[in-house]
């Protein structure tokens, strides 16, 4: 029996730890612009084969840690190119919330497929950062898990510390809050919209990069961890960077629990079901203040 | 005097509902020149023009000589013009500290942010109290307060106040007249806008009466008592048509 | 300047005729699926473009739809005609279970729960094998039949037929409800929340009329697409096959009604055309997303604006406004 909580709580600190990457990116970008964007499941995607690209041509002798770095930069290029292409065009504009929503949804599938494209339906797998597993008690975990697990926490703190103790941090910030008052500050809106963006999505390519080392990799492999920040965001509220990650944690337990205890075809249904009830009876989230009837 | 702030035949609006007429004026740098008339009329259509908020249609600003026609908000901060706007909410969910903190974005204010804040929370000791209150539950004049003390935190050259005053307790508002006046011995040359024309009248040098779009009446306020009621005179005399 | 009601009765004439001019089975499947998903692009432009509500779920009533025929005519038996009103309740009935969570909720957040409702249909599907068949789908499905006339040996000219009435019946029934006053009604909400509030207009009821009322066309659509390939492929939950439909209401013109039906006609040529060439399925798909991004930057009204400005008698709006989708 101890095992199996062990093991549950150990897939639930796993899967929370990356939906709280994923998630906070996309609360990020919601905060400061106000738009939610679907295209951010398929910067976990590219983020992966983008690495995976660069670890063929650097070669199996170099350590995959320089090509997620390396990754890492083109992401967040990625992500600027998400706000210029996608949201620039469209913003001031009554319906932009609904027009960036299908513009994103576009851009999702046009790099879904982009992926499919250029590099096949083949399964694909990266190498983990330190291969191997590790085994303490009735703790069996993969080495790549662990390091999942200990980096996801220090680099949401690094977020938590410069959205809270750096100017720029500040910034975007104040961009979410109350755009007039911060161009009257003298802070560059346009440039805080990219910061956001490229950030955003080097978080969730780092996501994807890690999972690469424990799961194979596909083309589609974004969508079903887009629906899982979809739920952590509502869940947490969207109105809070801090509420989505601790909410990545609660739902990351949560989906654990479910799969041993439902199965693995009706945990997504329950998740479902229970995003619903908190919109229902708290649409704010657990964590949130935002009032959604203002969005 | 040298001339700090020049606006010249500046017609602006919303969309197709044009709000200034051609409106010109000058300032300078020695001076602290005042702005009143009814509402609706283009006065905060004109600081959001000056502070590139809003693109005039035609017209040109000048400030200490350089063009700043239609440039953006950001270039019109890091030059050294601050519009502190009329019944700014600020940042809801982020502390007085922060926010005063932010203020200092502008790269010329950046070397300055400490003493700037050393300045700032003497002037406003109500701020300095609450450094870790979120602007959101701050009243009133307290936010005002804030709206101000932001503005300085850029290191001004000019300082442009739409309705410092408006809403609140008297009480208030003489504590911000008073902090206001401080902060014009200092010599900072100040843009006021406000209903108050008592206010106006002890602090600057000169009266625009906006009307229409337009400066429709410039007073000059003397030594000798040209006080509020001839003000009013002219005013109604004007609105009276 | 050209005649519209004119215009109209020549297309409808030229639809009538076509199959009696172009013998080939091929063409007459082009059109199937354009009819098909015309009424699907046309229904969703009930609540996205006219009520704006931000359905994103709408492909789950066509996918329930096409499940329902599927699992009634070969589990159940039930006759393949009688299941396409079938399918019709089924959807409408799927819209009310939608309609609880979303109606109190605004903007973004119905978009998100509408869009998850959809999956959860794809996963329900998915792992229910036994009775959807799973990832492989239900095959064999019964085909359209008059005592001995069986549609499916016809070369899809009683299918044609079946699919053009079918659509110009819905389409018609959209536009009438459109143009009427619940359909004022419903741009009044769309265009000024407040104001309709406080002109005394339950919001709610509206949404959910139109959410309804949008779901039974698709679903009815489902069934007969079902019908006609014999297959129901989870595929029609697909984000693909949403994105198709979507690229159809913002190219028609959100809001329009027609402007979808006819947007629906064009673009299955082409992808249909594009289909043709297996390895550059993706490449379609990459197609249609830059369609639907420079689409939306530089035609927002879509054909219906370009439309508008043909037949110019007056700028009537039958909600020839997508700009105010809020």
């Amino acid at each position: 029996m101890a095992d199996i909580i062990v093991s549950i709580l150990v897939s639930g600190l796993v899967l929370g730890s990356l939906y709280a990457l994923m998630a906070s990116g996309l609360s990020m970008v919601w905060t400061t612009l106000g738009i939610f964007n679907f295209a951010h499941g398929v910067s976990m995607t590219v983020g992966a084969y983008v690495a995976y690209e660069i670890a063929q041509r650097l070669g199996p002798d170099l350590w995959v840690g320089y090509s997620i770095l390396l990754a890492l930069i083109v992401m967040v290029v990625v992500g600027a190119a998400f706000e210029y292409l996608l949201i620039r065009p469209f913003y001031g504009r009554d319906d932009m919330v609904l027009v960036t929503i299908m513009t994103t949804l576009a851009g999702l599938t046009f790099l879904e497929n982009g992926v499919l494209t250029i590099w096949g339906p083949r399964l694909k797998q990266l190498e983990p950062l330190i291969p191997g597993n590790i085994s303490y008690g009735l703790v069996n975990i993969s080495r790549q898990e662990l390091i999942i697990v200990l980096v996801a926490p220090v680099i949401l703190l690094a977020l938590f510390l410069v959205l809270n103790h750096t100017q720029i941090g500040r910034a975007i910030r104040a961009v979410g809050q109350n755009q007039k008052s911060a161009q009257l500050i003298g802070i560059p809106v346009t440039r805080m919209f990219l910061v956001s963006f490229g950030l955003a999505a080097a978080l969730a390519g780092l996501a994807g990069m890690l999972l690469a080392g424990v799961r194979l990799m596909t083309p589609t492999m974004g969508a079903d961890p887009l629906m899982k920040a979809l739920i952590v965001v509502i869940f947490g509220g969207l109105g809070s960077v801090g509420g989505s990650i601790g909410a990545a944690y609660v739902i990351g337990f949560l989906e654990a629990i479910l799969i041993f205890t439902v199965g693995i075809y009706w945990t997504p249904s329950m998740l479902f079901l229970l995003m619903v009830l908190v919109l229902l009876f708290r649409p704010q989230g657990l964590f949130g203040a935002k009032n959604p009837s203002s969005l | 005097m040298h001339t700090l702030l020049e606006v010249e035949g500046l017609t602006a609006g919303y969309g197709d509902h044009q709000v200034l007429n051609g409106l010109s004026f000058t300032m300078g740098e020695d001076e602290n020149i005042g702005l009143f008339g009814p509402n609706g009329h283009g006065k905060t259509t004109l600081f959001e023009t000056i502070s590139g908020l809003i693109k005039p249609a035609s017209g040109k600003v000048s400030f200490d000589g350089r063009d700043i026609t239609g440039r953006s908000p950001r270039d019109i901060v890091e030059i050294g013009l601050i519009h502190v706007s009329q019944g700014n909410r600020l940042f809801s969910d982020m502390m007085v500290g922060e926010v005063l903190a932010l203020g200092a974005y502008p790269r010329r204010a950046r070397a300055r942010m400490r003493q700037n804040l050393d300045m700032v929370e003497a002037l406003f000791p109500r701020l300095a109290e609450r450094r870790r209150q979120k602007c959101g539950t701050l009243s009133g004049g307290e936010r005002q307060m804030l709206n101000l003390a932001v503005g300085l935190m850029a290191c001004p050259r000019l300082l442009i106040l739409d309705e410092p005053t408006l809403g609140l307790s008297p009480r208030l508002k003489d504590e911000l007249a008073a902090a206001i006046a401080r902060i014009a011995e200092g010599g900072m040359p100040l843009l006021v806008v406000e209903q108050d024309i008592d206010f106006l009248l002890r602090l600057t040098s000169r009266l625009y009466l906006v009307n229409h779009g337009v400066v429709a009446r410039t007073i000059e306020v003397g030594s000798d008592s040209f006080g509020h009621a001839d003000v009013m005179k002219e005013y109604f005399g004007m609105t009276g048509h | 300047m050209i005649n519209r009601p004119l215009a109209i009765a020549a297309a409808l004439i030229l639809l009538l005729l076509l199959p009696l001019v172009l013998q080939g089975p091929y063409i007459r499947h082009l059109f199937i699926l354009a009819f098909l998903f015309a009424i699907v692009a046309a229904s969703w432009d009930l609540t996205l473009g006219l009520t704006g509500l931000f359905n994103f779920g709408h492909i789950a009533f066509f996918g329930l739809g096409v499940y329902t025929a599927g699992i009634l005519t070969t589990q159940a038996g039930v006759d393949p005609w009688l299941v396409i009103p079938i399918a019709g309740i089924v959807a409408a009935l799927a819209a009310f279970v939608v309609a609880a969570p979303t109606l109190r909720l605004r903007g973004i957040y119905v978009v998100l729960v509408t869009f998850a409702f959809s999956q959860l249909c794809l996963q329900v599907v998915m792992s229910q094998g036994d009775l959807t068949g799973g990832a492989g789908g239900i095959v064999r499905v019964p085909s359209l039949r008059i005592s001995d006339y069986n549609f499916a040996r016809d070369q899809r000219l009683g299918y044609y037929y079946v699919s053009l009435v079918l659509s110009l019946a819905c389409i018609a029934a959209l536009v009438a409800i459109a143009r009427s006053p619940l359909g004022k009604t419903a741009r009044a909400v769309r265009d000024n929340p407040e104001y309709a509030a406080a002109r005394g207009i339950d919001q709610m009821r509206i949404r959910l009329t139109m959410l309804v009322i949008s779901a039974i066309p698709t679903g009815i659509a489902g069934a007969l697409y079902c019908i006609y390939f014999r297959v129901a492929a989870p595929e029609v939950f697909s984000f693909s096959t949403s994105t198709l439909i979507l690229t159809m209401l913002l190219v028609g013109g959100a809001g329009s009604i027609v402007g979808p039906a006819v947007a629906a006609v064009g673009i299955v040529m082409i992808s249909e055309y594009l289909e043709q060439f297996p390895d550059l399925k993706a490449t379609k798909h990459m197609l249609l997303a830059v369609g639907i991004i420079l689409v939306l930057r530089f035609f927002p009204g879509g054909l219906a604006q370009i439309s508008a400005n043909l037949f110019a008698r007056s700028p009537k709006t039958v909600g020839v406004t997508p700009e105010r989708v809020p």
